[in-house]
Order: C-alpha cells, then sequence, then structure tokens
C-alpha cells in the first residue's frame, strides 16, 4: 500500500538466486553514487533498499543517516537475511534508523530454498534472521519497533513447499507474507492455486498476505490480497484481444511472458470495481 | 469514617492508569447534597481495562461492603460489568446495582430484562439521578416509580420511567478536580467544557442523543485549566470535547485560556478537531494553546459511505487542514473505520491510500461498534447491518460489505497501517 522510492545498491549479493532479475555484470554503486540517487528523489520519505545484497554494502549505515536527514520516514531494506543472523548487525540497522526490513525465502527446507540460492548453508542464516528480527520484535520498546515482511519468491521448485512456509513463517511472527511470482517456468495455475491455497491459511491465522504477479482472472477470491488491484498502476495495450473483454483489463498486465493464453479468461464482472476506480483515480491524481 | 450504613462505591473498568472522569462528576454533583456529603462515603474504583480483573473488583467490594454500587458501562468494559454484578449478587444478594452508561442508556430496559443482577438502569447522565437513588436507598426518601431517567425492576417486571431533563446549566455539577475528587496527573487528566456534539454521525452515540449543546462556564473551565497547568508536574493532558474547535469564538476563547495560563510549557495531546473547520488562523490558535497533537476523521475517504453515516466530508478542506496542522508541527491523528455500510474492501482500501497520501503522523483503524442509541443501531435494517447484539457489539457483516471482505479488511488495515505508523521521528 505505502509506495516506496527505491534505491539500487548494485548486484553484489552473497547468494546467487536462478531467479534473480540482476544483471550480474552490472557495476557496484559507491556511497557517493548511492547519495546521488537519494538526492534526486522528490520525496525521500519513504525509500527502500535494493540489490545484490544492501547489507553487504560497507556505506548503507552511512545512506541510512543520510536518507533520514533528508526526510526520510520510512526506511526499508530489502534482503535475504542473512546478515540480519548477527544481532548487533540488526541493531545497528534499526538504530540508525532503518525499522522495515523485506526477507526473501524460497523454502521450508535447505533443499528447497538452497535450489533457488545455490549456496550451502543460505538457508539456516536466512531462518536466523528471521529468529533475530522476531527476537528484536518480542523485546523492543516502541522507538525501536520493527516492521517485518516475508518475501515468498515462488517458482516451479517450491511450489509445493508453500504451506510449509507460511507455517514456518508464521512462528516467527511476521507481519505479512508476500508471495511474488518468479522464473518463467512455473505452471501459472497451478502457482495460483498453492498461492491462494497458502494465502486462506495465513488468513485464517490472523496474517496479512499479498501476491504479486499472478493476474486476477487466475485469482478469483483471493482479489482482496492481489498487489496489482490494491495498489494499482495502469497498463495499456499489448494484452492479447480476450483480455480487453476483462473488466481487469487496464490494472493487469496481461498474461504472464512464455505462458499460453489457454489459462486466461476474461473476467466479466467485478461487484466491487467502483472501489478499484477510486483507486485508480488516485494513483492517477498523485502521478500529476 | 461515615458510619456502615452509608456507603457507596462507583466502579470502573479504564484503560490502564486512567481515572474515571464520569465517575468523578457523579461523586461531585451527589456530594454537593449536604445530606448525602453529611451521611455517606463515596468511594471510586478504578480498575484497569486491560490488566484489571473481576476478582480483584470483587475483593475490593468485599471488604469495604458498600450499601449501594454504581457500575459506569461502556462497551468495552460490559461484560465484565454484568460478571461483577452477578458476583456481587452471590455474595450481597440484598445490595443494589446500578448501571449507567453509554452502553446502558438507550437500552437500559432490555439490559434489566435479561440481567437479573442490575437493579437499575440509568437512561442518560448519571450525576442527578444517582444522587435521586442515593437518597432512596439510604434515606428511603421518595419512590423509584418517581425518579425520572432510569429503568428498574418491580417484581418480575421492568418499569422504564420517563427520561430525564439534562441538566442545562452544567456549572451545577462541581468540578471533580476543583473539589478535589479527582488529582490531575500527567498524561491521564481530562477536561470537559461542553457536552453534546453538533453533528450526527452514524457510529457515534453523541448522535442518538438529546439536541443541543450544554456548556461549563469559561470561568470554570479557567479554573481547571489553572490547576493543571500550575502543576510543573504534569507535562500533558486532554479535552473529552466531541468537536474542540467547535466554533471559532470557542476556539478562540479556550485557546486563550490555555495560552495565558501556560508557563511550564504543558501540552495538549489527541484532542479532538472537526478538520473541515479548521483554517491558518485555528491553527494559529491551537499552536499558542500548546496543542502536540490532534485526532480527527474522515472515518472513511468515500463520498458515498460519509452520505450514508450522515457525516459531512470535503475531501480538499480536509486535506488542506492536515497540511497546514502539520507544517504547524501539530501531530495530526486519522481515523478510519472498517465495517461502515456502504464500504467494502477496495472503498476502505481507497481510504487508507487517501489518508497516506495527506501524510498525518498516525493513522488509527478500528471495527465498527453499533452502538446502542447511535443512528446505525437504529437503523440496522434499512443497511442491512449484521452486528452482535451483545457488547462491544462488533459489526458482522452489512448490504455492501461482506463479512469475509471485513475479516481481510481488518487484517489489511493492521498491517498496512503499522507499516505506516513505522515513521521515525
Amino acid at each position: 500500500m505505502l509506495s516506496y522510492e527505491k534505491i539500487y545498491f548494485g548486484p553484489a549479493c552473497n547468494n546467487r538466486c536462478t531467479v534473480c532479475d540482476v544483471l550480474a555484470d552490472d557495476t557496484p554503486r559507491s556511497l557517493n553514487e548511492l547519495v546521488r540517487q537519494v538526492d534526486a528523489l522528490s520525496d525521500p520519505e519513504n525509500v527502500e533498499l535494493s540489490g545484490g545484497e544492501p547489507s553487504l554494502h560497507e556505506g548503507l549505515l552511512s545512506l541510512i543517516s543520510h536518507i533520514r536527514r533528508r526526510g526520510g520516514k520510512r526506511i526499508k531494506l530489502r534482503t535475504n537475511g542473512r546478515t540480519l543472523a548477527d544481532r548487533g548487525v540488526l541493531q545497528t540497522l534499526v538504530r540508525e534508523g532503518c525499522r522495515i526490513f523485506e526477507v526473501s525465502l524460497f523454502g521450508a527446507s535447505p533443499n528447497t530454498h538452497e535450489a533457488v540460492t545455490r549456496v550451502r548453508a543460505s538457508f539456516d542464516e536466512t531462518l536466523k534472521g528471521f529468529e533475530t528480527l522476531s527476537a528484536h520484535s518480542s523485546m523492543a520498546e516502541a522507538d525501536e519497533s520493527i516492521y517485518v515482511i516475508a518475501r515468498i519468491g515462488v517458482t516451479d521448485e517450491n511450489v509445493e513447499d508453500l504451506l510449509p512456509m507460511v507455517s514456518l513463517l508464521m512462528s516467527y511472527g511476521v507481519d505479512v507474507l508476500r508471495f511474488v511470482r518468479m522464473g518463467s517456468r512455473l505452471p501459472v495455475r497451478q502457482g495460483a492455486q498453492a498461492v491462494a491455497t497458502a494465502m486462506k491459511v495465513a488468513t485464517l491465522n490472523r496474517v496479512w498476505s499479498l501476491s504479486e504477479g499472478f493476474p486476477p482472472c487466475i485469482m478469483k477470491g483471493s482479489e482482496c490480497h492481489l498487489t496489482e488491484l490494491i495498489q494499482p498502476q495502469t497498463f495499456p495495450g499489448n494484452k492479447p484481444k480476450s483480455c480487453n473483454k476483462c473488466v481487469f483489463s487496464p490494472l493487469c498486465a496481461g498474461p504472464p511472458e512464455g505462458y499460453g493464453q489457454r489459462d486466461f479468461r476474461a473476467v466479466a464482472t467485478f461487484p466491487y470495481f467502483r472501489g478499484l476506480e477510486y483507486l485508480m483515480e488516485l494513483t492517477a491524481s498523485r502521478a500529476k | 469514617m461515615p458510619n456502615s450504613n452509608s456507603r457507596i462505591l462507583l466502579v470502573s473498568f479504564n484503560v490502564a492508569g486512567h481515572d474515571s472522569l464520569a465517575l468523578g462528576y457523579v461523586k461531585a454533583y451527589a456530594l454537593k447534597d449536604p445530606t448525602i456529603s453529611r451521611k455517606t462515603h463515596i468511594e471510586i474504583l478504578n480498575l484497569s481495562h486491560e490488566e484489571g480483573d473481576v476478582r480483584q473488583a470483587l475483593y475490593y467490594i468485599s471488604d469495604y461492603r458498600p450499601q449501594l454500587i454504581g457500575l459506569s458501562c461502556y462497551c468495552w468494559n460490559m461484560q465484565r460489568m454484568l460478571e461483577l454484578a452477578r458476583s456481587v449478587k452471590q455474595i450481597m444478594p440484598k445490595v443494589p446495582i446500578v448501571a449507567g452508561g453509554p452502553e446502558i442508556g438507550p437500552v437500559a430496559d432490555r439490559y434489566l430484562a435479561r440481567h437479573p443482577a442490575l437493579d437499575i438502569g440509568i437512561h442518560d447522565e448519571g450525576e442527578a439521578v444517582f444522587s435521586d437513588l442515593i437518597k432512596y436507598y439510604l434515606a428511603g426518601k421518595g419512590e423509584l416509580a418517581a425518579i425520572d431517567g432510569i429503568s428498574f425492576r418491580s417484581g418480575d417486571t421492568v418499569v422504564k420511567n420517563p427520561d430525564r431533563t439534562p441538566i442545562k446549566n452544567l456549572d451545577e455539577i462541581p468540578s471533580p478536580y476543583l473539589t478535589g475528587i479527582l488529582i490531575p496527573r500527567d498524561g491521564v487528566t481530562y477536561i470537559q467544557s461542553f457536552r453534546g456534539c453538533p453533528f450526527r454521525c452514524g457510529f457515534c452515540y453523541e448522535a442518538g442523543r438529546h439536541k443541543g449543546l450544554r456548556f461549563f462556564s469559561y470561568e470554570r473551565v479557567q479554573a481547571e485549566i489553572e490547576l493543571i497547568m500550575g502543576n510543573p508536574h504534569i507535562r500533558s493532558f486532554h479535552f473529552v470535547d466531541s468537536v474542540f474547535n467547535l466554533n471559532a469564538r470557542h476556539l478562540k476563547k479556550i485557546t486563550h485560556i490555555l495560552g495565558s495560563n501556560n508557563r511550564h510549557g504543558t501540552r495538549l495531546r489527541t484532542i479532538e478537531v472537526f478538520a473541515e473547520h479548521l483554517d491558518a488562523e485555528a491553527v494559529a490558535n491551537l499552536v499558542d494553546a500548546g496543542v502536540q497533537s490532534i485526532e480527527t476523521g474522515p472515518q472513511t475517504a468515500v463520498p458515498e459511505t460519509q452520505k450514508r453515516i450522515g457525516r459531512y466530508f470535503d475531501e480538499e478542506k480536509f486535506a488542506r487542514a492536515v497540511r497546514l496542522l502539520r507544517e504547524a508541527g501539530i501531530e495530526v491523528w486519522c481515523d478510519l473505520i472498517v465495517g461502515l455500510p456502504g464500504d467494502n474492501f477496495f472503498l476502505c482500501a481507497y481510504s487508507v491510500a487517501f489518508i497516506m497520501n495527506l501524510k498525518p503522523a498516525h493513522i488509527v483503524m478500528s471495527i465498527l461498534h453499533v452502538l446502542p442509541g447511535t443512528p446505525l443501531f437504529e437503523q440496522a435494517d434499512t443497511f442491512g447491518l449484521a452486528f452482535d447484539p451483545e457488547p462491544p457489539h462488533y459489526v458482522v457483516a452489512n448490504d455492501t460489505f461482506p463479512f469475509e471482505q471485513i475479516y481481510e479488511c481488518v487484517l489489511f488495515s493492521s498491517a498496512v497501517t503499522k507499516e505506516y505508523n513505522m515513521a521515525s521521528a
């Protein structure tokens, strides 16, 4: 729901994820370059730090201080969580002003997770990161409280593992589960069903969850959880003809690349469309 | 210590650390009567709603052995009050139990019909009624049928007396602070400058009560403010007025009193304002008065929903007020309600996005309570409003908002507002 301005740290990472879309030969960013990126932001109130793995960058703390000085109020770290296994690292980040963490997870076991990250023992370190975040959450005073989003990359290799992942993450008391479609080999309908079920389980257990990258036409009954609807962006044109008849067409990118159209059916009506119109109007007025 | 025939206990479960202002008024009004003040001892028992326990109250009661018990009932503490009343009747069956407060008032007769542990239900304001009840029970004066503003039990039936005309001149109620009944304390002291509300918001019990506003005199309010602000240990306090900026004249008068008595840098926190009425001059008045934070609607940003709940909302004026307050360094807390008739999940999500766009300091989400006596309670059928008839009367569904969406919307709004409220100072 909150929009973040993104600051990209470069490709350096201690994982080698099969689904990563960062170019490995991209150049790392110096602190000066990162500062310039921040200074160029028209509104640095909400800033997301992403990479690669930003927590490996030696200028991270300095940049966080700089963002705070420039008016940053919410600083989010997109991370694989491995460096957060060290309690001292987390405490320093929080004290500096970074209190929102989006941590990626690809499986509920080392086999599944590391099939994506391609780094041995990365699963244990990431879980240790969640553990440290959870321990901090339960102990912190209000001014050092944190917000934890679990970013679950949904791939063809872990689609059977989503429910165990939900169960695992709930034990760490995360605030939000975000299911993100990754890679082009995932059978999209099967993935959508697994995500919808996992989100139902999370909802039943009073944990908020969202999905990304699964078109509304295959997520019937889970519309309230679709990032594309809650935070609408407009996607004009370049969609199959059949999509033009779909009520969600202006808000949907269409069938993901690499998939046939067979799995996708235009949705004729949606009883809550007025709310989506309001959200679209607000997004448009913000863009102006 | 007065003799053992004249002990009265008033009980409230409040937010931790708070005293009940309402019971302070009830006690102050009763003690105004020389006979009552001479012959009775009135005690107020404030327990924490979060941590307090019915059995703690019962322990106190069994030790104090009151002859009359008054319960201050709200939707959030009613279940405990009923449990307490039932338990008291087990060990002191003859002690009359009087229930008052907004949860009881509009449906006092219905409560009595369903809960034999309650003897009397007060329809509206309790001050004058409770004084009459003290005289009836402890001095044997008059009869219950002649006390306006109560429902009472007569044999197997419940009798509902006519309502009582509210006290017109609020200065007839002595100040609980100036009489020493309540001791002002930092952060938990509340002042009231008037009663009533000019608005008729469907979810609010103020809307269902008598029309018109009634005021304490400015001299009286000034005396309370002088007492509170003269204490250097009180860093902040509050007003309970339904709309602090009731009109330009009232705002100027109150903020002038506050500004001219503020010798220790005391701050005023979380006062309720009607944002659309705030202009640059009004905001400057608030700054001069030492206002640190204000709380305001809009409850929903959807015009159709606003209309259904009878609330005035001007998007542009609201946004301007939030900006002016923010620029003046006053924290703005915006309130939104999940479950209003006319809304659904996506309209609610829009309201959250709309408010986030205005960048208030905090967003406060709550779920609709369909409270007895409110317009929504009375018009529940019109809106297909389904809600728990028992307190705290959570909405279950309405004709536009199915339960699954309300449940999901509560999770969604809790999560997104927690993220929003993470803002570093």
